[in-house]
């Protein structure tokens, strides 16, 4: 492979490679108590957590090999305010049917809301000083908050994802980012999802027509292109 | 209590409010170049003329959605030919037109991208969408993402949607089930057109699906 561009399906990625530190970001979907953690929101719905915490460890490894090069990072985190103001009446009520009410006591707190120890990110891969938060009331991280505004404004042109859930809020967010203009890379070993089957197909879906939301690779080629 | 029989997860809309005065028909994908790269396409038109009738015969609206490719998109150069160039016959509206009380244009995948969608719904009062349409794990799987963070309530139609692959056509619909209906509910357009029809006992349902409306 060329230096600094990623062995990826269906194309190198980038398509106008080689990765730019200074004009990539890495962006780290949702990794909360509330979707990886004991007692969290995915595992009080009766989830295998071993689904999503899968991608933990080797995001762990990305994070690090991005920070050292610089590149900018990027948390995303879903939750609501206290009062659920901003949450939409069927997302409570469909909550509320499987016993996993947004709002309700578990034990992490309030589920799926700011500030409660559910919403916070899972120390494998926290957050430090000066890396950006994004707080998303739903499963897109575009929606409702300035994650474009901050992009556009650091010069950022280039993604690569990591988190939870693949066929959720990663998708979601990729598709989003797609739409955006933004060239798009999805860690194939960095994401998990609730169902085995649908973490596939979301990944196979990416594939599609030569590549129709952006390119998948595991993260050993990423790590390989960038000589980490 | 008015809902769609057998959806799944839950019965479809979750306030058991099935009102066509708030329910909008979203055909996404509703160009060439979505069509022409998608299965079972014949089976699914016919499919969405049939609900399209029953939703305008009980008082719904028709919304068809085109997709463009962004500008930014256009810009940086080799791209895959999805979405369509505008100004291309691979972009121009299907014609579901003939049902079709708005058409919308936008610039991505998701339908709520770069366009009137959402003004164009707000203003008509509709608040449950039914989402049909060509390139579906694309063009309807983005728009439903959209409507969903914004708190529409989305009925995918499983025989109403034309996939580029039956594999991840299923993965897309499993997806919507999960945790309580993450993305909403999934069902039938039988299903459907009895519950609409149940709505209205006194309609000449029959005769309307069979007519298809002139512009």
């Amino acid at each position: 492979m060329t230096e600094r561009v990623v062995d990826a399906n269906p194309y190198p990625w980038p398509y106008d490679g080689p990765i730019d530190p200074a004009r990539t970001a890495l962006v780290l979907i949702d990794w909360q108590v509330d979707f990886c953690g004991p007692g969290g929101y995915v595992d009080s719905m009766g989830y295998d957590l071993s689904l999503t915490r899968a991608g933990l460890e080797p995001t762990a490894r990305v994070l690090d090999a991005a920070r050292n090069e610089g590149w900018t990072i990027i948390h995303t985190r879903e939750g609501h305010r206290p009062d659920l103001s901003d949450c939409p009446p069927n997302k409570l009520w469909r909550s509320k049917r499987i016993n996993a009410g947004i709002g309700d006591v578990s034990a992490c707190g309030r589920i799926l809301v700011r500030g409660e120890p559910g919403w916070e990110i899972v120390p494998e891969v926290a957050p430090i000083d000066g890396e950006l938060i994004i707080d998303k009331p739903g499963k897109g991280s575009f929606y409702a908050t300035d994650l474009d505004l901050l992009l556009r404004t650091a010069g950022i042109t280039h993604l690569v994802f990591t988190g939870i859930t693949t066929d959720v809020c990663v998708h979601t967010t990729m598709r989003d980012a797609n739409d955006r203009g933004y060239e798009c890379l999805l860690l194939t070993d960095c994401t998990g999802a609730t169902d085995k089957g649908n973490y596939e197909a979301a990944l196979k879906m990416v594939t599609m027509q030569g590549g129709v939301f952006g390119a998948i690779a595991p993260s050993e080629h990423l790590l390989q292109a960038i000589g980490a | 209590m008015n809902t769609v029989d057998r959806t799944d997860p839950y019965p479809w809309p979750y306030d058991g409010r099935l009102d066509p005065r708030r329910t909008a028909l979203v055909v996404a994908g509703a160009q060439p170049a979505w069509r022409g790269r998608s299965l079972h396409v014949d089976a699914v038109a016919a499919v969405i003329d049939r609900v399209a009738a029953a939703v305008r015969a009980t008082g719904g609206q028709i919304v068809v959605v085109t997709h463009l490719a962004p500008t930014v998109v256009l810009d940086r150069g080799p791209r895959p030919a999805l979405p369509p160039l505008p100004g291309t016959p691979e972009a121009d509206p299907l014609d579901i037109a003939g049902v079709a009380d708005v058409v919308v244009a936008a610039v991505g995948m998701d339908g709520f991208f770069g366009s009137t969608l959402d003004h164009e719904l707000r203003r008509r009062g509709l608040d449950r969408l039914v989402l049909v349409g060509y390139g579906y794990e694309a063009t309807v799987e983005c728009t439903l993402r959209g409507a969903n963070d914004r708190g529409y309530e989305c009925l995918t139609l499983v025989d109403a949607v034309a996939p580029f692959g039956d594999d991840t056509a299923a993965g897309a619909l499993s997806s919507i089930t999960m945790s309580g209906g993450i993305f909403g509910a999934i069902g039938t357009s039988t299903e459907l057109l009895a519950a609409l029809a149940l709505l209205q006992p006194h309609a000449d349902l029959p005769n309307a699906l069979q007519t298809r409306e002139q512009p």
